[in-house]
């Protein structure tokens, strides 16, 4: 019966904080990864609108074709007149 | 029951629910984890469909920047080519005149040419001048013409 209660002692003074312990040092970074995904996700939702301009590429690339065009006809005028 | 037993079911007891609440709480964190990482797999997945065609974009735009640019090149070293000719061409009748000037100065018995004029700004020769120049035949005893002879 003294055993027992020697067991019952150490396992309420030793065990269960050790157990407590180790829990904790499992749940806190736990909680930090839940952070930085709070941080990626806050600061993600701004990355999109900054790529909004790549849609103009499209328009860029015809406009460079058209004065590409337009270089063309302005050299030859030029070699007519010269 | 003996008291010792209570005592050891009660701290297995809170040993359990420490744990169990523990690994619940973990569990919760990672279920949030879970949905803020699908999120932002969402959004960069996005931000790849979007930026996929750039490079090829990027490129057309090189090559056409690259093409006007030998364009207007080669534009530019034929205009230059075909005005030297042009200018060597417009220095030798100035060089001409002015030797016609040296060798037709006052006292020489001849009359005095006129400077040369640019033939986009001289006016063009009129009917008038035309029957002046077939009135008035040439002065007899001077030249070789077929009248003198």
């Amino acid at each position: 019966m003294t055993l027992l209660w020697i067991g019952n002692v150490i396992f309420l003074a030793v065990v269960i904080p050790v157990v407590v312990i180790i829990l904790r040092r499992v749940v806190t970074p736990a909680t930090e990864i839940q952070t930085y995904a709070d941080d990626i996700t806050e600061h993600g939702a701004q990355f999109a609108p900054h790529l909004g301009a790549l849609g103009d590429l499209a328009t860029t690339r015809d406009l460079v074709k058209q004065v590409n065009a337009d270089l063309e006809r302005y050299v030859r005028a030029l070699e007519r007149i010269g | 029951m003996d008291p010792a037993h209570v005592v050891f079911l009660i701290g297995v007891t809170l040993t359990i629910v420490a744990i169990a609440g523990y690994l619940i709480a973990i569990a919760v964190i990672l279920k949030r984890v879970v949905n803020r990482l699908v999120t932002i797999l969402g959004a960069v997945e996005a931000v790849t469909e979007t930026a996929q065609p750039v490079g090829a974009i990027i490129d057309e735009i090189n090559r056409d920047l690259d093409a006007g640019r030998k364009l207007m090149e080669n534009g530019v070293t034929r205009l230059e080519e075909s005005r030297e000719p042009a200018r060597a061409t417009a220095d030798e009748p100035a060089r001409h005149a002015a030797d016609r000037h040296a060798s037709e100065a006052p006292g020489s018995g001849t009359a005095t040419a006129a400077p040369p004029t640019d033939t986009a700004t001289a006016a063009p020769p009129t009917a008038a001048d035309a029957d002046a120049d077939e009135a008035s035949p040439p002065p007899r005893g001077t030249g070789r013409g077929w009248w003198n002879r």
